[in-house]
């Protein structure tokens, strides 16, 4: 376990340096020249823009740069927000919490829908099957802007049952009743994902050999599907949580929008627009890390729950 | 009053929204503490007709006939009592153990899921049960593979679990289908000694499926030979070698595996095998026998009794098989 | 520099002000009544009581700094005029009142004297003295980011005769010093607070100190800014700071905002971007209004070059060209009023008569295709070029280009669309040469209530807005005289000359009026929301319930 532990930490450690790398290879090479942004649109002096491009290092060759950036993230330093004109780690610290609520609470939605309507289809063929097939496709084919406004017009507006925009004071209760509906829109596509990905592997587990052998075996109908379909349908599942979890975050984006919503997902579009190297550096690392962090526990799911990896590993 | 009797059975299973019948007519019976075997090439109907006898169809499949044991009928049975009939009365074993033993539970929650579940014993009773039981299967260090997960185990090995759990419940009946062509050679004849050792000192009958006509013929006393969803030729098993008269029978014997293993399907029988949902006028085996005649392709052929074997084939008692 | 209105965000915001029409002063509204019916709104009917906190939005982003010297939105002046006070203040009539100076008068041509208000107290219990004035105005002048350098570039020394005295000397005359004094250019912050404090008003800092109204409480950057009542104020006295609290969001999104407004967790805010003008309108929790202002949309021309723009028959043509009543409704939601000059009524601060007459007397901005083809007949170029710039990442930047293409292309033009990014800013407002451009859109407006000062920037040579590059040595004459003269009639007749000339030259071709669509909750009142009084001023003092 600990070796395999380690090889996983030391592949994680190897993704974020990769990445950051290639992003900012990307914005180093991306067309445009930030200064415009800097300048925010008015006419500056020759000696303002050198001034500006001499504190963002934006004269400086790529490796440069990106040693210098590197050596400042192990400072604790993640730089300054050309954008916002702030500091990048006071930027993120309270929007990642936001976002942070807003995609654990959608992932409660994302389970207890996905996983429902998934298991629903996946044990019943026929009319349920067809029922929560549609159910989770026209979710899915629902637009986040368009799911967002449906929701804050019904829930906010005429029936007033949650508050129709921002992001709550910080507090778990004030984050859960503004974080409902946003989490309801986020959810959608990824829990119609969930609810496909379930059907399938219910079907292949429901086909399965060891289920025909506990049938066989006089095992309880309701028992069979407990302990031998859904359990380990359910697998194949997990492993699914680390990359939804990202593209989780990454899609907050429209639905932080909507909601007026302060998080990173909303932040990130802004700093790809104004091509704010720090913030989208820092925006990165955070996905990156929260990627291999989700992924390393994912691992370590699988490991406790799934014997196979075990003697695999072995 | 017969262990198992089948009278006349069929099973039509759907297939692109139209029935198609795979089994046809099969009928035959199984007296307490007997065993027969079933052989014939693979897509014959031998795992069909197995599960049905333990009330297992495919879903959308309609059976037709009758299949009673101990004079119940099997299709009449209840839930509740499908339920008890299959924890206490039947055991199965599967071809490859490890897909038919979950992988993600443990050996000792699989060996007493049954007990424990369906006949209320004790979590503890049963453990102890258990630990016999792998002891008699011949699994050493019992207690230690009790919380071991099937993956740590060899396939030899996990068959002799699968044949332990179904020792727990004393059934009378155990259907073995194809119980050791997913082990490797060496552990092949073992575990077979075992099912057919642990069988007899229980006196439970056995319903035995098998492309291996050799390891049928040690530890059954019928045979059963199909093809295409048909019982084509029924006998002691001792007759099998010599007085076996059905082309297809005869084919088998002389397509048996070699010994060393290589070569563990019935393959060397020209053409196709057929399945029981082509249609035919004659005798489905006709398109590969080489004895067939027009009557072979126009009528399809019953059983019918020559010496002490039930056989379906026009021309059974023309041919003079040389059996030196 | 001026202000642009150029929003880098998401969406394209117009920082709108007005200096108020004829208005009697009990009156809410401006009189001025546009085509479409919709009424302008200088400042709405005191608050009658008191309130806790009060949601306000500002739908142009998150300020980047709260210091009313840096303009980089409009947010950052909405929120900072309540905390840092002016030596003088705008009314929403457009006048000059005594602020943080008692007055601000001329000596002679090129010296002002400020007298301070005594007894004025910083918020934490400093006394304001003459250091901190003198502080704040350099700062405003020198400070190379500064909004204000152009406004105050006259000024050639600060200096504090006694402790309630500044005197500020001008290396040439500028009649416009005192007005700049009512803007954030005269805002006044604590000496102490500023001077080499480095997080001086920047996201999340608290550390700025003024005299205001408000004080600012709390920064979370990234979303909200709090300011609360300060009970020491000076100025403080009954129906005033009836809100006790205004918390500040920054929604740009707008449905999320309108959403805000809607449910009640926004009770009002400035800069509502057209595409939520429709649904605010139907509103039955609060009232969508216009506030009026000195804002206004035009087409630039680049004048300077060999090109089609440098000849004023073509830059006539294209004036007549233009589809006025459509650009009203689709850039306005018909609140605005086709524009004759640069120098709108909202504009206005003094002799307003003097200019109301002039206005009468110009003609009508219409559309007149004929004549607009036979001027480019008569210009003697054919089929001349004209390319029209266009911010390429706002959709509604090309979508007025493309309007203007066919419009100039009906009467005679081969007009194009040049597609530019942001990095184009720094060289399009600038009087550079521009060869690739002949037009470009810009909304604009005045800071201070004197049509001299929009005059004087595109009209000068060296005008800050002179990004067209037009010369005229009579109007550059005319405006240097004008700058010298103190007298307000005198300055208003040379003003109103400057006004026809640059008229008649289509230096700029003004196309509508811009006020400020504004949303209030029912059960508040007392929001200003006229310009730039809400820029400069303290414009929620009066806020509270409406009944
Ligand atoms: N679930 C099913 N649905 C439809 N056809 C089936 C199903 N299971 C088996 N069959 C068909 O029935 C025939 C006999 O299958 P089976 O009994 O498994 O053969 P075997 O003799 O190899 O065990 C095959 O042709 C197969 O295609
Ligand atoms: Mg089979």
């Amino acid at each position: 376990m600990r070796r395999y532990l380690w090889r996983r930490i030391g592949l994680g450690a190897l993704t974020i340096v990769a990445t950051t790398m290639l992003v900012h290879l990307a914005l180093y090479l991306a067309p445009g020249d930030p200064i415009g942004y800097l300048l925010n649109g008015q006419p500056a002096t020759p000696e303002r823009i050198a001034a500006l491009r001499a504190q963002y290092n934006l004269d400086e060759p790529f490796f440069t740069r990106y040693v210098s950036w590197i050596t400042g993230v192990f400072q604790g330093d993640l730089g300054t927000s050309a954008a916002f004109n702030a500091d990048v780690s006071t930027l993120i610290a309270s929007r990642f919490q936001t976002t942070m609520y807003l995609v654990l609470i959608s992932f409660v939605f994302i389970s207890v829908f996905g996983l429902t309507l998934g298991i629903l289809a996946g044990l019943h063929k026929g009319g349920i099957d067809s029922f929560s097939m549609a159910t989770a496709t026209i979710l899915s084919s629902i637009p986040a802007f368009v799911g967002s406004f449906i929701l804050i017009n019904v829930f906010a507006l005429q029936l007033g049952w949650f508050p129709a925009i921002g992001g709550g004071d910080g507090s778990l209760s004030s984050a859960i009743s503004h974080m409902t509906l946003p989490a309801i829109a986020l959810a959608f596509s990824a829990g119609a994902f969930v609810a496909r990905t379930t059907r399938a592997s219910i079907r292949v587990e429901s086909a399965s050999e060891h289920v025909v052998t506990a049938t066989v075996r006089g095992i309880p109908r309701n028992k069979v599907v407990s302990r031998h379909i859904v359990r380990n349908a359910l697998l194949p599942v997990i492993s699914l949580g680390g990359l939804l979890f990202v593209g989780l975050i990454v899609s907050t984006a429209f639905v932080e929008q909507a909601f007026a919503i302060n998080g990173i997902g909303g932040l990130l579009v802004v700093a790809a627009r104004q091509q704010d190297f720090a913030l989208v550096q820092a925006i990165t690392l955070i996905l990156v890390i929260s990627f291999v962090v989700v992924n390393l526990a994912v691992d370590v799911l699988y490991w406790i729950l799934d014997p196979r990896i075990r003697s695999e590993v072995a | 009053m017969s262990l198992v009797e089948i009278e006349s059975f069929t099973l039509d299973v759907q297939v692109v929204e139209a029935s198609a019948r795979v089994i046809h007519e099969v009928s035959f019976k199984l007296e307490a503490g007997q065993s027969i075997g079933i052989v014939g090439e693979s897509g014959s109907g031998k795992s069909l007709t197995l599960r049905a006898i333990a009330g297992l169809s495919p879903e959308n499949s309609v059976v037709g006939g009758k299949i009673s044991f101990q004079g119940e009928e099997v299709s009449a049975m209840d839930r509740e009592r499908l339920m008890q009939y299959r924890s206490s009365q039947v055991a199965m074993i599967f071809q490859d153990p490890r897909s038919a033993i979950n992988p993600v539970r443990k050996v000792g929650d699989f060996l007493t899921e049954n007990v424990v579940t369906n006949l209320g014993w004790s979590k503890s009773d049963a453990k102890t049960k258990a630990i016999e039981v792998l002891t008699e299967v011949g699994i050493s260090n019992p207690e230690k593979q009790l919380k071991a997960f099937p993956s740590e185990l060899s396939g030899g090995m996990l068959q002799r679990v699968m044949i332990a759990s179904n020792l727990l419940c004393q059934p009378d009946l155990l259907l073995a289908d194809e119980p050791t062509t997913a082990l490797d050679v060496t552990t092949q004849s073992s575990v077979m000694a075992l099912i057919d050792q642990l069988r007899l000192s229980r006196g439970m009958a056995m319903i035995f499926v098998s492309h291996n006509l050799e390891l049928a013929t040690a530890v059954c006393d019928k045979i059963l030979v199909m093809y295409a969803g048909r019982i084509v030729e029924l006998l002691p098993a001792e007759n099998l070698r010599e007085k076996s008269r059905h082309p297809y029978t005869r084919a088998l014997l002389d397509a048996r595996p070699r010994l060393d293993g290589r070569q563990n399907r019935l393959n060397a029988i020209p053409g196709q095998p057929a399945s029981g949902l082509e249609w035919t006028q004659g005798c489905t085996f006709a398109a590969r026998c080489a004895f067939a005649q027009d009557i072979c392709r126009s009528e399809v052929p019953v059983l019918r009794k020559i010496q002490e074997s039930d056989v379906a084939c026009h021309r059974a008692d023309e041919i003079d098989w040389d059996v030196s | 520099m001026k202000k642009l209105v150029l929003a880098t965000g998401s969406a394209a915001l117009l920082l709108l002000t007005a200096c108020g029409g004829a208005a009697a002063p009990e009156s809410s509204a401006s009189g001025e009544a546009t085509s479409s019916g919709i009424e302008l709104v200088t400042s709405t009917p005191a608050g009658v009581g008191p309130v806790d906190n009060v949601n306000w939005n500002l739908a142009d982003g998150e300020p980047l700094s709260l210091d009313q010297n840096l303009s980089w939105s409009g947010s950052q002046n909405f929120i900072g005029n309540l905390m840092c006070e002016s030596l003088l203040s705008t009314t929403p009539e457009g006048g000059l009142e005594p602020g943080l100076a008692t007055d601000v008068s001329y000596t002679d041509a090129t010296t002002l004297v400020v007298k301070l208000r005594e007894g004025v107290t910083f918020w934490d219990g400093s006394a304001l003295t003459a250091d901190d004035v003198v502080y704040s105005i350099d700062k405003a002048r020198t400070n190379e980011v500064s909004q204000f350098v152009g406004d105050l570039a006259a000024v050639a020394s600060v200096e504090a005769t006694d402790a309630s005295t500044v005197t500020i000397k001008l290396s040439e005359p500028n009649s416009l010093i005192r007005g700049a004094l009512s803007t954030g250019a005269g805002a006044v912050v604590s000496k102490a607070s500023a001077e080499g404090n480095a997080n001086f008003a920047l996201p999340g800092d608290t550390s700025m100190v003024c005299t205001g109204p408000y004080m600012l409480k709390e920064w979370t950057a990234g979303s909200k800014i709090v300011v609360e009542a300060n009970p020491t104020w000076w100025n403080k006295g009954d129906g005033k700071q009836l809100t006790k609290q205004i918390t500040f969001s920054f929604i740009t999104d707008p449905a999320a905002a309108v959403a805000g407004y809607e449910s009640g967790e926004l009770d009002g805010g400035f800069l509502i971007p057209a595409s939520s003008i429709k649904a605010l309108q139907a509103s039955t929790v609060g009232t969508l209004g216009f506030g009026d202002g000195s804002a206004f949309g035009a087409w630039v021309p680049i004048v300077n070059t060999e090109r089609s723009m440098s000849n004023p028959k073509l830059r006539e043509a294209l004036a007549k060209s233009l589809d006025y009543a459509n650009i009203v409704a689709t850039e306005t939601a018909g609140a605005g009023t086709p524009a004759k000059a640069v120098g709108v009524p909202g504009s206005w601060g003094n002799e307003k008569a003097a200019y109301q007459a002039a206005w009468d007397a110009l003609p009508d901005p219409v559309t007149d295709l004929d004549a607009a083809k036979k001027l480019v007949a008569e210009s003697g170029v054919s089929n001349p070029e004209l390319v029209i710039a266009a911010w390429s990442e706002l959709p509604d930047s090309v979508n007025a280009a493309l309007v203007l293409q066919q419009a100039a292309n009906s009467v005679g033009f081969n007009a194009t669309i040049n597609k530019i990014g942001f990095d184009r800013a720094a060289d399009l407002f600038s009087g550079a040469k521009k060869e690739d451009i002949d037009i470009f859109a810009t909304t604009y407006l005045s800071f201070i209530c004197d049509p001299l000062y929009i005059y004087s920037q595109i009209g000068l040579d060296a005008g800050s807005a002179n990004w067209g590059g037009y010369s005229n040595a009579k109007v550059s004459e005319l405006i240097t005289s004008a700058l010298a003269t103190t007298d307000d009639a005198e300055r208003a007749k040379i003003t109103i000359e400057i006004q026809s000339l640059l008229v008649a030259d289509y230096a700029w071709l003004p196309t509508t009026t811009y006020p400020s669509p504004f949303f209030m909750s029912n059960e508040l009142s007392g929001a200003i929301p006229s310009g730039p009084t809400h820029l400069w001023y303290a414009w929620a003092v009066n806020l509270g319930t409406a009944k």
